[in-house]
């Protein structure tokens, strides 16, 4: 028992010193709030866990230090009730109210480095000096950091008095606890389940799902490039870290590059991505699959849209070899369709500066 | 001494005069060998250089990547086809049609290579260009390819595809066997500004 006591209570406060309590998945951050009260059971029973009840005491304080930052920030906006965010969004000219309050009711000086450095994080690794805790606690209503330190423990005493009658209580507390410990190691040393996502690729104009066999979507963590299947204008990404991006890539969008956060929720929007198309290359997959009508307009538009150094290259099938095509000759199979030319599908396509088709890479079905 | 003298020469003359033609007889002779032994060698050498070159088209391509570029090449033929459908249909324009004759001639290697007429019962062989008149005043006809086709006599630079065109005219069907030459060899293609020479499959005589 005391050695899950010293594995647990090695590794939380070792996250808090480096930063990374954060980082802990939503099972942990629940299991440490389990702990937490699993603590408090022997808080009240003193059995020989001093080690650990130490470190209670250590974490208590960073607690407690949160719980003055949030009473300092009430105190704030009660003389600025404008301000309504929090640490994260206090600007330097709040810093320089929030000296100034200080230094009418304290009289007492706080550097703007001090507030920067201990106030405006999210999260502390350590509890500052005591004089300057003594001088924020003046500001909110305590005498000193020993009074509002007492104050919070006469509230967390009462609330685990209950424990102190029944040794019954304990040992079921202890018999949770190892449970609990065999959780944490587990969720420890096992990495967090993928969160999947599941997005669906739109036309940005139509509002139509992209068809699946036109775009290719690639997920990209770090150097490793890994294509996933598209279903219906649908993909699923199953997300690792929070430099992975989606690449989406087609003959008939604008390539897309979108980056994923750490709960593989896509940035913005959250679960479509809307592709722009590309307007040459709509128009050369409506000509590929048109009839002979309108072959005029077709030869005009036709010439607008193909740059005249394209190259086609026509794949034979399973890419045993390649047919290669000029403007002139690729043209000419457009304006004339036949039924060869609906066996063909657009696999690539290159622009150049003008804007203009350049490459085509087509495949034979 | 005058007669001994003219008798002395007319001898010595005849004696020059066989002496110089074995001569002759001689020169003629080693030229006449040396000649034909440089046709020979002459004939030995096309042969060879045409042997490498049957050779060389064979070892290029791997049966299975030879056969992709004949199957291939199926897709002409049912284009050319279509394409001179077309030209018998009366509903289409002019301007049209000239589109459908540049397409046409884009397929060939040759503008003048032997097709089959279908437009008469015969089946003569006329050049192509005389097809694509007749077929500009042809009663419509349609044209249908077989999917089916093999291939055989693979020289340097071409082969022979073999297929079946079924003529439907006056709503009558007759059926060809048709052997027609495909040529499949490296030419330059001018793409804009720049010349790449590739590989190109062009439809020959039938």
């Amino acid at each position: 028992m005391y050695l899950c006591f010293k594995i647990y209570g090695a590794i939380v406060p070792l996250l808090f010193k480096v930063g990374l309590v954060n980082t802990l998945s939503t099972h942990c951050k629940v299991f440490y709030l389990h702990l937490q009260w699993f603590y408090s059971g022997f808080l009240v029973n003193k059995t020989n866990v001093t080690l650990t009840f130490e470190l209670k005491l250590e974490m208590t304080e960073l607690q407690q230090f949160q719980e003055l930052k949030e009473q300092v920030l009430l105190k704030y906006q009660e003389q600025y009730p404008f301000f309504q965010g929090n640490w994260k969004t206090f600007s330097s000219q709040d810093i320089q109210n929030l000296i100034a309050l200080i230094e009418e009711q304290c009289k007492q000086t706080i550097s703007e480095k001090w507030i920067y450095t201990h106030l405006k994080p999210e999260t502390n690794s350590k509890i500052p000096r005591k004089d300057m805790l003594n001088i924020l606690c003046q500001l909110v209503g305590y005498s000193g950091w020993d009074e509002f330190i007492f104050e919070e423990k006469g509230v967390e005493t009462k609330e685990v008095e209950p424990a102190r009658k029944s040794n019954k209580k304990a040992i079921v507390l202890v018999a949770i606890g190892v449970v609990l410990t065999l959780f944490a190691i587990l969720f420890f040393t096992k990495k967090d389940n993928p969160t999947t996502k599941t997005i669906q690729l739109k036309n940005e104009f139509t509002n139509e799902k992209v068809a699946s066999d036109e775009v290719k979507v690639f997920q990209v963590n770090d150097s490793v490039k890994q294509e996933l299947e598209l279903k219906e204008g649908k993909v699923q990404v199953t997300n690792s870290n929070e430099k992975t991006k989606l690449v989406i890539q087609s003959p008939f969008y604008r390539t897309q590059t979108v980056p994923l956060n750490s709960n593989g929720i896509v940035a913005a929007p959250v679960s479509q991505i809307n592709l722009k198309p590309d307007d040459y290359a709509m128009m050369l997959k409506a000509f590929m699959v048109s009839d002979i009508k309108d072959w005029q307009t077709r030869k005009v538009q036709l010439d607008k849209i193909l740059s005249d150094d394209l190259e086609v290259i026509v794949m034979l099938k399973e890419d045993l070899g390649a047919e290669y095509f000029n403007k002139k000759e690729f043209s000419q199979k457009l304006i004339v369709p036949t039924a060869s030319l609906k066996k063909l599908k657009i696999i690539e396509i290159k622009n150049d500066a003008t804007n203009k088709i350049q490459f085509i890479r087509i495949k034979q079905e | 001494m005058m007669q001994r003298i003219k008798f002395n020469s007319s001898e010595s003359n005849k004696n020059n005069m066989i002496k110089n033609g074995l001569c002759i007889a001689l020169l003629l002779c080693s030229f006449l060998t040396e000649a034909q032994s440089a046709t020979q060698e002459s004939v030995s050498e096309k042969k060879a250089q045409k042997d490498a070159a049957v050779t060389t088209l064979n070892q290029k391509f791997s049966a299975k990547v030879l056969h992709a570029y004949q199957d291939n090449s199926k897709t002409k033929v049912a284009d050319a086809f279509a394409y001179f459908q077309l030209l018998t249909d009366a509903s289409l324009d002019a301007d049209l049609k000239k589109e459908v004759i540049d397409n046409i001639h884009l397929l060939f290697q040759n503008p003048n290579a032997l097709v089959i007429d279908f437009t008469s019962d015969s089946l003569d062989k006329i050049p192509l260009t005389q097809f694509i008149q007749k077929l500009l005043i042809s009663e419509p006809i349609l044209f249908t390819v077989s999917n089916e086709a093999h291939y055989d006599s693979v020289s340097y630079q071409s082969w022979n595809t073999n297929y079946t065109v079924t003529r439907t005219k006056s709503g009558v069907n007759s059926t060809t066997n048709v052997m027609q030459t495909i040529y499949f060899y490296e030419t330059p293609k001018v793409f804009g500004s720049e010349t790449k020479v590739v590989f190109s499959t062009l439809l020959g005589a039938m």
